[in-house]
């Protein structure tokens, strides 16, 4: 996940906004995609970019969400095979995305997802202990504008605000 | 020629900062390029390793668990559960071959889920999916040989459950057949959210899968066949011994749990089957049995039809316990009734003659029944009764039946009271002997006596006709036996001491059971005993039934070979009455044979027919062995006897048995004899 934010951060900036964003947040910055790192530096990171940007930590993990995905798709073309709409990639993150996840990198965190589907909305409710809600929303956003859906992701419970557990909402326009 | 070399000057002028700084991006540029390739073919081994090995530990868990099982229904909720797991599909579903249906599968209840509420209505439906037999066609992959991917199942028309997994949001389907060699004993089904194939390996890998737990199934079936084949006699195909013991068992302790009756117990016995067997051979008495077999399954088939009351409240199961026994129970609330009218039957469908081998044959039975009157604590005490029932109606002739009755347990008491008084007399030595005085006919001279036994029970004496009869079925013969031997030897040790040097030395007969005699120990027995007691095995003679001869004659002759080294004379007992063939005395070792007293007993002066024997006497001195008769009563018998050369005779003619001390009175006062109606003589 480092290395698409690294990847995000300098296609919008370029190569010396990564560099200032290391030095400001203390992150360590050698990052290898097989690595394993600290949630902490990754948080710090998204907090200096919030800091230089002027949004807030969440905006910046959703905004990091809607640009990562087609970078891990074009990263991970097989999370993606067979899967040709927004719907049934929500769908199969427990099932196939997830699990894809866990091949390459053992140990992987990855949630689980609860569903409730209807016509126009999948409801997706897990436990996001990492606080990386935003960075799912962003995700699923991004899914959207890849398929070139139109509708929007909404976070309306959080568990880092009380909620039992995190909901994410998409919904899809009539 | 320019050289790279140590001192080569760089040709290139130095560039300035800016153009340095642009080569250090491009330097650092493409360093990151190559990382990311690398990075990427790192991915791509671990996921490889990763794929590869998930695949491995799930055939492997699956396969473990396959040879370890005998319970497939087990090892299919593993296999559903670990697929479904390691694969990640939401939910995965067992259908099983129908064993009512060939070809038809029909839902196993198991299943594994991990979805949403909105694919419960798929689920329920699965766990009741029907596939009727006929349905295996290109469309229905329920049926192949090999696991199959169906993409689109929410849209495919032959696909049942097609609307409800499109609102479960099931997209396509893997099904993996289990095999057991071409037959699909199950199949697993497994359903995706996605449409992504899975690729070859993972579907030689779920092959794989499947073969193994077939092998279960192989397993279970083959453990059916041999449980179903140790239960069934294997030419009548009835149920045997093994199959009633476990339904009797099981009726009785049902009955019992229920405070109800036992049902009632039937055995039925053929009579004249080894007949049938030693004329026609065994094949006809197989035919027979078979033929016996079909009679009875007839008569069960309709017992209906003369049940009159309750007649599907009854449950008969017939059995065929070993060679021509077979066997009823007859349960429900006329069993008493039932099972008599089934007795009657059984002898009426054997009137008629059958034919084996072009042979009219008529067999009948003998049937034992036994009624449960809430007296048995156990089946085996049941068991006992009806058999004993078969062996009286056996004992009535041919085509009986008998009903084990009050009097029959009475009878029964009594003789195990008898077997258990006599089991404490061994041990406390209830017996006493008494003696018949054997004599040389011509010279009536003294030779010996006979040792018979007589029972101290409760202070009155028993005849052996009264208890050895009991003595021997129950075994306390062999106990007997040597408490007889042992006093003999005393006895015969004393009477030595009293009259010694006699020459030829006196000599007490000792008779010996069949069964002490059959005991593999017995000359050991008799070769301790002489030592105990210090008795001179001439002073002694032992004698055998001709029924104990002929039971195993090879044993009995080196028996008999091993006594007479000892320098212990040997005798055959009661001989003609135990049939045995002339030609076959002569290879037994003996040296007298007892002409049984039936012989002797009924010839008087005006009827006297003495051929036999005469025969017997001459076949007796042709094969040089010396006769006794017993039962000699009158003077015209002994003058007879005496004239046919017969050597030895004993009977009230002389004497009746004495008591030792009487025998011994007699030995001191008259050691040379004459000894007629020695008992006046100690009388007087």
């Amino acid at each position: 996940m480092f290395n698409v934010l690294e990847e995000v951060v300098t296609d919008a900036y370029g190569p010396e906004a990564w560099d200032s964003l290391l030095c400001m947040s203390g992150a360590e910055g050698a990052y290898s995609s097989l690595g394993t790192y600290s949630d902490n530096e990754f948080h710090a990171i998204a907090e200096a970019t919030a800091a230089l940007t002027g949004q807030t930590a969440a905006e910046v993990l959703q905004a990091f969400g809607e640009s990562a995905l087609p970078i891990m798709v074009s990263r991970f073309p097989a999370f993606m095979e067979g899967v040709s709409d927004t719907r049934t990639f929500l769908l199969s993150l427990n099932s196939s995305i997830h699990p894809e996840i866990r091949k390459i990198f053992a140990g992987a965190a990855c949630p689980h997802f609860k569903y409730a589907i209807g016509d126009d909305v999948v409801q997706i409710t897990y436990h996001s202990r990492r606080r990386f809600c935003d960075i799912a929303q962003g995700l699923a956003r991004g899914a959207l504008a890849h398929f070139g859906e139109n509708g929007d992701v909404s976070h309306p419970e959080c568990l880092h605000h009380g909620a039992e557990a995190c909901r994410l909402d998409v919904r899809w326009a009539a | 020629m320019n050289q790279l070399g140590k001192n080569a000057s760089w040709p290139f002028p130095e560039s300035p900062a800016d153009e340095r700084i642009a080569q250090l991006e491009r330097r650092l540029e493409r360093e990151r390029r190559a990382r990311q390739e690398a990075e990427r073919l790192a991915e791509s081994g671990l996921r490889d390793l990763y794929v590869s090995r998930a695949r491995i530990e799930l055939l492997n868990g699956i396969s473990v668990r396959a040879n370890e099982s005998d319970d497939p229904m087990e090892v299919l909720r593993l296999a559903v559960r670990e697929i479904c797991t390691t694969l990640g599909f939401p939910f995965g579903n067992v259908l099983i071959a129908d064993p009512d249906a060939p070809g038809a599968m029909r839902a196993a209840g198991i299943s594994f889920a991990r979805t949403c509420d909105s694919a419960q209505p798929f689920i329920k439906a699965s766990h009741e999916v029907v596939i009727p037999a006929g349905a295996d066609d290109d469309e229905q992959p329920l049926m192949q040989q090999v696991p199959v991917w169906t993409p689109h199942i929410d849209t495919l028309e032959s696909f049942d459950r097609a609307r409800l997994a499109r609102l479960a949001s099931f997209k396509a389907m893997l099904t993996v057949p289990v095999l057991s060699g071409r037959d699909v004993e199950a199949v697993l089904e497994f359903f995706s959210m996605d449409l992504r194939e899975p690729e070859l390996e993972l579907l030689d890998v779920l092959l794989q899968a499947g073969i193994q737990i077939g092998g279960v199934f192989r397993r279970r079936h083959h453990a059916d066949r041999l449980r179903e084949s140790a239960l069934t006699d294997p030419l009548t195909g009835l149920p045997n011994r093994a199959a009633f013991a476990q339904n009797i068992e099981r009726c009785f302790r049902e009955r019992r749990a229920a405070d109800e009756p036992a049902p009632s117990l039937l055995f039925i016995d053929l009579d004249g089957f080894k007949l049938v067997n030693d004329t026609l051979g065994h094949q006809a008495g197989d035919q027979l049995l078979v033929d016996m077999a079909a009679k009875l399954r007839t008569l069960v088939a309709n017992a209906n039809a003369f049940e009159d009351e309750n007649p599907a409240a009854s449950n008969v199961q017939l059995a065929r316990l070993a060679g021509d026994e077979f066997t009823l129970i007859v349960d429900g609330p006329d069993r008493a009734a039932l099972a008599e009218r089934f007795a009657a039957e059984i002898h009426l469908s054997l009137r008629q003659p059958q034919w084996l081998e072009q042979n009219p044959v008529r067999v009948t039975a003998s049937i034992g029944v036994a009624h449960d009157d809430g007296q048995y604590t156990t089946v085996s005490d049941m068991l006992r009764d009806a058999d004993l029932a078969m062996y009286e109606a056996k004992s009535l002739g041919s085509e009986r039946t008998v009903i084990f009755d009050q009097k029959m347990r009475n009878n029964l008491q009594s003789r195990l009271t008898l077997v258990n008084d006599l089991r404490t007399a061994c041990e406390n030595g209830d017996f006493i002997l008494h003696y018949q005085p054997i004599l040389a006919l011509d010279t009536e001279e003294l030779v010996g006596f006979e040792a018979l036994v007589r029972w101290k029970r409760a202070g009155v004496i028993v005849p052996p006709s009264d208890f050895i009869a009991a003595a021997e079925e129950s075994g306390v013969i062999t106990l007997l036996g040597q408490w007889v031997m042992r006093e003999a030897c005393k006895t015969a040790v004393r009477w030595h001491q009293l009259v010694p040097g006699r020459e030829p030395p006196l000599r007490i007969s000792i008779n010996v059971a069949p069964r002490q005699f059959l005991q593999p120990t017995f000359v050991q027995q008799v070769r301790e005993i002489l030592e105990e007691t210090g008795a001179d095995p001439r002073w002694i003679g032992i004698e055998i039934t001709e029924g104990a001869a002929i039971t195993k004659p090879h044993h009995t002759a080196r028996v008999l070979e091993e006594l007479r080294a000892l320098n212990i004379q040997v005798g055959l007992d009661d001989f003609g009455t135990g049939y045995s063939s002339l030609s076959r005395l002569q290879t037994i070792p003996i040296d007298n044979i007892k002409i049984d007293q039936s012989f002797v007993r009924t010839q008087t002066r005006t009827n006297a027919q003495w051929s036999v024997v005469k025969a017997m006497l001459d076949l007796a001195h042709a094969l040089q062995l010396r006769v006794v008769v017993e039962g000699l009563e009158t003077e015209f018998q002994r003058e007879e006897l005496t004239a046919f050369g017969c050597e030895y005779g004993q009977g009230y003619l002389f004497s009746k048995p004495l008591t030792e001390e009487d025998a011994a009175a007699l030995l001191i006062e008259r050691p040379e004899g004459p000894f007629r109606h020695m008992e006046q003589l100690i009388g007087s």
